[in-house]
C-alpha cells in the first residue's frame, strides 16, 4: 500500500515540531513499519542533526527537486533502524527554491516504497508552510500549553481547512504537570477547548529529551525518558491502537532511578 | 476587608485562568475576522435586538466561534432575567 504523508506543522517556533517528527518517525520504523522523515526546512535544517545523522548528508531536497538525482538517493539510512530514513534539506538555499507541487511530486516518487513519510514543517505561514502542507494526507499541530503557542496553532488550523486537508489532530507538547497543578499552566482540557480538534498526545517537558537530541538519538529509543513513552503513544494511535491519553511524570531522584535499574529500563531499544 | 478579599481571590484564581480567558477572546476576534469596531457594533446590535423581546444582562454577552467539521458555529451565549 502506497504511504501515508504526515505533516508536522505549528506556525509557532520552537515548540517541537522536529523533536515530534523525529521520534514519531522513529517509533513507527521501531514497530516495524518502512519511514522516511523528509526536512523541509530549506536553509535552517534540524532534523538531520536531532536524528544523529549530521555528516552523512551527501544530496539534500533541492537535489532531488531539481532533478541533480532520484529522491532514493538522497535518502540517508537511519544508524539504529533499519526502516528509517531522511531525506534532509538543504542547507544553503532558501524556500523558495521549492514549491508546493515540487512536493508532491517528490512524495508521489516515495509513496510506493514506504509506509509513511513524515514532514517536518518549518515555522510560520508562508511558503516553507505551503510546501510542507501540500502533499499531506493528514495534519498534525504541534503547540505547547502557551498562549502564543495556541493563537499561532489556531490560525495554522484554519488554513489546513482553507487548504481542504481533513481535520488535523495536535499533540500538546512540554506540557508541566506541575504548573498545571498549581494552575500556572493550561492543561490539556483547556487547550482542546480552545482549540477544537482532536488529541493526538500529551507530551510532558522532559530533560531527556535535551540528552537525546545531545546524543542525537530519538527519546523514543530511550525506555526511560517519559517523553520517549509519550510519542511511542502518539506512533501507536497513528497506527489504529486505542491507546488511552494519561499525563506521563518525569520521574526525577535517586528512588526511581534506583527502581528504574531494578526494573531492568536502562540501555537501548534497538 | 475589601484588600483581604481581593488578595485572597488573586491568590485562587492561577495565572491559567487568565490566560485561558485571554485566549478565549483572542481566537473569537481571530476566527471571526472583524476588526474591535465591528465587533463592538456586532454585539452592541444583538444586545439591542435581544432587549427587544427579553429582558437580558447586557454585560453577560459572550461570543464564541466553535470548529466545526464542515463549518464554524458562532454561538452567542446571555443572561435571561427570569420574570418573577
Amino acid at each position: 500500500m502506497p504511504a501515508t504523508v504526515l505533516t508536522i506543522t505549528s506556525g509557532k517556533g520552537g515548540v517541537g515540531k522536529t523533536t515530534t517528527t523525529a521520534n514519531v518517525a522513529a517509533a513507527l520504523a521501531y514497530l516495524g513499519k518502512r519511514v522516511v522523515a523528509i526536512d523541509t526546512d530549506i536553509g535552517l535544517r534540524n532534523l538531520d542533526v536531532v536524528l544523529g545523522l549530521e555528516g552523512r548528508i551527501v544530496h539534500d531536497l533541492v537535489d532531488v527537486v531539481d532533478r541533480r538525482c532520484q529522491a532514493r538517493q538522497a535518502l540517508i539510512k537511519d544508524k539504529r533502524l533499519s526502516a528509517l530514513y531522511l531525506l534532509p534539506a538543504s542547507q544553503t538555499r532558501d524556500k523558495s527554491a521549492v514549491t508546493p507541487q515540487d512536493m508532491v511530486r517528490v512524495c508521489a516518487d516515495l509513496r510506493p516504497d514506504f509506509d509513511y513519510i513524515v514532514i517536518d514543517s518549518p515555522a510560520g505561514i508562508e511558503q516553507g508552510f505551503q510546501n510542507a502542507l501540500a502533499p499531506a494526507d493528514e495534519v498534525i499541530i504541534v503547540t505547547t500549553p502557551e498562549a502564543p503557542a495556541v493563537q499561532d496553532a489556531d490560525r495554522v488550523i484554519g488554513l489546513v481547512e482553507k487548504a481542504q486537508k481533513p481535520m488535523p489532530r495536535v499533540i500538546i507538547n512540554r506540557l508541566r504537570i506541575n504548573m498545571v497543578r498549581r494552575r500556572d499552566m493550561l492543561d490539556a482540557p483547556d487547550v482542546l477547548e480552545l482549540l477544537g480538534i482532536p488529541l493526538l498526545g500529551i507530551i510532558p517537558e522532559d530533560e531527556s529529551v535535551i540528552v537525546a537530541t545531545n546524543r542525537g538519538e530519538p527519546a523514543v529509543l530511550s525506555p526511560r525518558s517519559a517523553a520517549g513513552r509519550a510519542f511511542e503513544d502518539v506512533a501507536r494511535r497513528l497506527l489504529g491502537e486505542n491507546v488511552p491519553h494519561v499525563t506521563r511524570t518525569v520521574s526525577h531522584g535517586l528512588l526511581s532511578r534506583l527502581l528504574g535499574l531494578i526494573r531492568g529500563q536502562h540501555g537501548w531499544r534497538a | 476587608m475589601d484588600i483581604v478579599r481581593r488578595w485572597l481571590q488573586s491568590r485562587a484564581e492561577g495565572s491559567s485562568d487568565i490566560a485561558k480567558e485571554r485566549l478565549r477572546l483572542v481566537l473569537v476576534h481571530n476566527r471571526v475576522s472583524l476588526n474591535s469596531e465591528q465587533m463592538v457594533a456586532l454585539r452592541q446590535e444583538i444586545v439591542t435586538v435581544l432587549s427587544r423581546y427579553f429582558e437580558i444582562d447586557q454585560d453577560s454577552l459572550q461570543l464564541d466561534v466553535r470548529r466545526g467539521e464542515r463549518a464554524n458555529q458562532l454561538v452567542t451565549t446571555i443572561s435571561v432575567k427570569n420574570r418573577s
